[in-house]
């Protein structure tokens, strides 16, 4: 017996150190189910919002480049000039993931950064700071022009979700006096938008701007390129016209050129391809700043001519902003960087916490929520809340009840876990409310009729619930409640019908539902499976 | 061997099993990096020698043109990374466009005269994803112990397409309106594949009608489309003032979109257009309900808000006139200036005032009891007009 059992522990010695001698399974797989298996009960437990990237995965990522490394061999520039472009709405990161891209805080900070080194700085934008053309962008356009004027903007093209807000806003930006002598105001600047038929546009849109900055003169102009007139609605109206290319900027270029100024500048509203053109075409200008570039744009400025004219491009939504390097005594006289505003080398400036609370302040003050037109939903039926469906389907309400789901409205009060102390609550926000609580249209932000309106109206319909995916509930709750009274009163084929069109299979949800708000700016690592793993409620009762 | 003696050992075994499954490091080549998405951490980015053997990175592409994409179609590349020096090259996953997947790095080390691959993919969601313009350029970034090169960026680019279009996308605003008036707007619903009918459009406003006529050769050309149609949207007179958001629905014989909707909105005005371009701080009016909130204040040294007004409408010849305007709280003034001054091109601008009294006494007046200032006019369209006026003066 003894030398059996000396003969067994040897056997397992052996085995032992076999498998230590052989390759051991992938540890970086296995350790990823792990974690990806913990990270889904971390995330059923609900504790906030669901509409971002839940996921845990990180990249160890090596410190990113400095700004403006050798900038200041042999020198400093004269002048630091940032350009802008097609903010497309993006007051903040793009999408709620807060590892994502741009802001004007951080834009500020990159302003607070150059401005640290001495430099003298201004800036210009392309234009098409929208995406949308509701009530709620006029006020957003406030809140975007109330922070480039703190940034000193000096000039500023107007897109063509500039102009599908309508002439009033253009004209009470266009005209807003400044508060006190010093104060720089954004102007507009077009060779071809004019409003009210207006070759002056009543003092709101110039069509070039000249100005000196320590002791540089900038002049620039700024044009709708044909190009993207063409993907633009022909209107009738005459409130705001934009005129050809060929038949404007020739007069831009020879006031500017009367001007005698330093350096000049084209905010070229156009495709890529037309802002080319238009930089070969006219050389006066030295620098072509295009819009439609890709939203993460080649960096790289594209030279125009062998004089070092450059054409440069900043993307969309203001995830990058160009900053231009003026050497006026240089053989090289301009140096361009594309500055990604990252979180890891821009914070948040605190100065533009002032507009987005303004922001915030207009939105509540206008009540939109309350007072946009809604939408009647195809059904026909309301939204009813689900302590409507609790007393039927009480082990789903249950499984929804710990997810985060349930606490979506939440993260709009305290924003997310960290967020907490310089979060301002979006609680009457459209853009935040149509993925955070119950009957809104979530991409258009756009209410149904019997939708979430505010805490104290729909007290039942925050947070994400049940009918955002199943569907107004109305005709059901109704049907089954007069089927248990009395079922003679209701025929069984119409409480039927009621419990049929409330009913989702998973590859609709997967398909058409989820993704409304589960999209790439917003949940960038979504995927289907892992995500309804923490949701999923396979009970009818 | 008893069987409490057997149940000892296999326990010992699978103990060991599961101890060394734990504390054992992964060869190098079961080194394999998985997508960020699908692990928690990756390894940190490869420490670069400064002495000694090194690695070099040769690359023949880190730029890839996709050209035309679908929307909704994946797209992948692969690139090489060759190691030509002396020492093996370490390669880790730095950071990448935040809609750009790096598929598979197969080896996080690569020795001297190997190559390793990497896979970028991407699928456009949208065309709005790739940029107003379509155009899109997605990178991903791979660190390296190579200090002459120590991170590789790949880029992917193209133009996205979808088979299927609305230009503009799916919201047409109109404008803003007068009430008499009547305006239209031309978009157009084009197709990259067979050709389609549109069978019918209907509004969901009696107060819109829409044309089409089928896209001619020379827009085919320049739109660089296969089909389509040309759509004009009508609003006519009938909306009261304030914003309409109608809906157009196309009837189409597409097999996919065979019912499309298209956003009709905009505003009817009416003949006042208030501008706040003092943009005081605190001080916001409401163009949708005609409330002023002239902001939080001391009421001892009172405040002015003055907004600019210009007066649409006005018949032919005569000037705009305010008869009147009257509050209902003594403290609060209000004056009109610059209304004798003639309309040209039937416009007019005045000045309006607001002027809570310094030394007033402190009170509040919110949502639920505002200041009602009525005005009078001469204007045919605006006999009598009111504007609620909030302010707390403390």
């Amino acid at each position: 017996m003894q030398s059996y059992r000396s003969l067994t522990l040897l056997s397992c010695l052996l085995l032992l150190l076999v498998i230590a001698g052989c390759d051991p399974p992938n540890q970086a797989n296995s350790s990823s189910n792990n974690n990806a298996a913990s990270g889904a009960n971390k995330s059923s437990s609900g504790t906030g919002e669901d509409v971002k990237d839940s996921s845990n995965s990180k990249t160890e990522l090596r410190p990113p480049k400095p700004i403006f490394e050798d900038w200041e061999k042999p020198q400093a520039p004269a002048l630091a000039i940032v350009l802008s472009g097609e903010q497309n709405g993006y007051l903040e990161p793009c999408g709620c993931s807060e590892t994502q891209s741009g802001g004007m805080a951080r834009r500020a900070d990159l302003f607070a950064q150059i401005k640290e080194k001495g430099w003298p700085v201004t800036a210009l934008d392309v234009g098409g700071f929208l995406r949308h053309s509701r009530r709620q962008s006029l006020l957003k356009f406030d809140a975007i022009f109330d922070s480039l004027t703190d940034l000193q903007y000096a000039a500023t093209g107007i897109g063509p979700s500039d102009i599908s807000i309508g002439p009033t806003k253009l004209l009470e930006r266009g005209m807003m006096e400044p508060k006190s002598e010093e104060q720089i105001l954004p102007q507009f600047v077009s060779a071809n938008v004019t409003l009210f038929g207006d070759p002056d546009s009543l003092g709101a849109v110039h069509r070039t701007r000249v100005y000196e900055v320590n002791g540089v003169k900038i002049g620039v102009t700024a044009v709708i390129g044909q190009s993207v007139q063409q993907s633009m609605l022909q209107t009738t109206g005459d409130d705001i016209q934009v005129l050809p290319v060929e038949e404007t900027l020739p007069q831009a270029v020879e006031e500017l050129k009367a001007a005698e100024a330093d350096l000049y500048i084209l905010l070229s509203y156009s495709e890529v391809e037309e802002s080319q053109k238009l930089a070969e075409e006219y050389e006066l200008f030295d620098v072509v700043l295009t819009a439609r570039s890709a939203e993460d744009p080649d960096p790289r400025p594209v030279p125009i001519g062998e004089s070092g004219r450059l054409m440069v491009k900043v993307g969309q939504k203001g995830k990058n902003v160009g900053v231009l390097g003026y050497y006026p005594d240089a053989e090289k006289k301009l140096r361009w960087e594309l500055i990604d505003l990252d979180n890891r080398r821009f914070k948040n400036d605190p100065s533009m916490a002032v507009h987005m609370q303004s922001y915030q302040d207009n939105i509540t003050f206008e009540a939109l929520a309350k007072t946009e037109p809604t939408l009647t939903h195809p059904s026909g039926n309301q939204f009813v809340g689900a302590q409507k469906c609790v007393s039927c389907h009480s082990k789903a309400f249950q499984i929804w009840k710990n997810t985060k789901h349930a606490h979506a409205y939440e993260t709009l009060q305290k924003g997310r876990e960290g967020q907490e102390h310089e979060w301002i609550p979006r609680v009457n926000d459209p853009e935040c409310l149509s993925c955070h609580v119950v009957g809104w249209e979530s991409q258009e932000y756009i209410r149904f009729e019997s939708g979430f309106v505010d805490e104290t109206t729909t007290p039942d319909l925050k947070g994400q619930q049940c009918e955002n995916c199943h569907g107004p509930a109305s005709q059901h709750v109704k049907m089954e409640a007069q089927w248990l009274v009395d079922r003679e009163s209701v025929e069984k084929a119409v409480v039927d019908a009621a419990r049929k069109e409330l009913h989702l299979d998973v590859k609709t949800a997967e398909k058409q539902v989820c993704a409304k708000c589960h999209d790439h700016e917003n949940s960038p690592k979504f995927k289907f499976d892992e995500y309804w793993e923490k949701v999923k409620h396979p009970f009818r009762d | 061997m008893n069987p409490k003696t057997l149940m000892m050992t296999v326990a010992v075994v699978v103990v060991g099993l599961v101890i060394v499954s734990m504390v054992s490091a992964p060869s190098r080549e079961d080194k394999i990096l998985t997508p960020p998405q699908e692990q928690d951490t990756l390894p940190p980015p490869p420490e670069i020698k400064t002495e000694g053997k090194q690695p070099k990175v040769v690359t023949e592409q880190t730029e890839f043109d996709f050209g035309k994409q679908a929307q909704y179609e994946t797209g992948r590349h692969t690139f090489k990374i060759y190691n030509q020096g002396e020492a093996p090259l370490e390669l880790s996953q730095g950071e990448s466009s935040c809609k750009c997947t790096l598929g598979n790095l197969d080896k996080t080390t690569v020795e001297p005269g190997d190559f390793t691959e990497v896979e970028l993919e991407w699928t456009p969601e949208g065309i709005a994803e790739a940029g107003s313009n379509k155009k899109f350029r997605q990178y991903a970034v791979v660190y390296t112990n190579d200090p002459e090169r120590p991170e590789i960026q790949f880029n992917v680019t193209g133009v996205v397409f979808a088979y299927f279009q609305i230009v503009p996308d799916r919201s047409w605003p109109v404008g803003e309106l007068t009430i008499k008036e009547s305006r239209s707007v031309k978009g157009r619903i084009t197709s990259m594949s067979e050709p389609f009918k549109i069978k019918s459009i209907d509004a969901t406003s009696k107060f819109i009608t829409a044309d089409f006529v089928e896209l001619t050769e020379e827009q085919k050309k320049e739109y660089d489309v296969d089909n389509g149609y040309e759509i004009t949207v009508t609003v006519n007179p009938g909306y009261p003032y304030g914003d309409f958001e109608d809906f157009l629905i196309l009837h189409t014989d597409y097999k996919e979109e065979s019912e499309l909707r298209i956003h009709v909105k905009g505003a009817i005005k009416g003949p006042f257009t208030f501008l706040n371009t003092t943009r005081q701080s605190g001080v916001r009016f409401s163009t949708n309900a005609w409330i002023l909130d002239m902001g939080s204040f001391s009421a001892d040294e009172g405040r002015i808000v003055e907004m600019r007004v210009f007066v649409a409408e006005m018949p032919e010849g005569e000037n705009f006139n305010v008869l009147s305007a009257e509050t209902d709280l003594e403290f609060l003034e209000v004056s009109v200036t610059g209304d004798d001054q003639p309309a040209q091109n039937g416009r007019a601008e005045v000045r309006m005032k607001f002027e809570y009294k310094a030394g007033s006494p402190s009170i509040i007046r919110g949502g639920s009891q505002p200041v009602t200032v009525t005005f009078k006019t001469n204007h045919p369209e605006a006999e009598e007009f009111k504007i609620r006026v909030l302010f707390a003066a403390n």
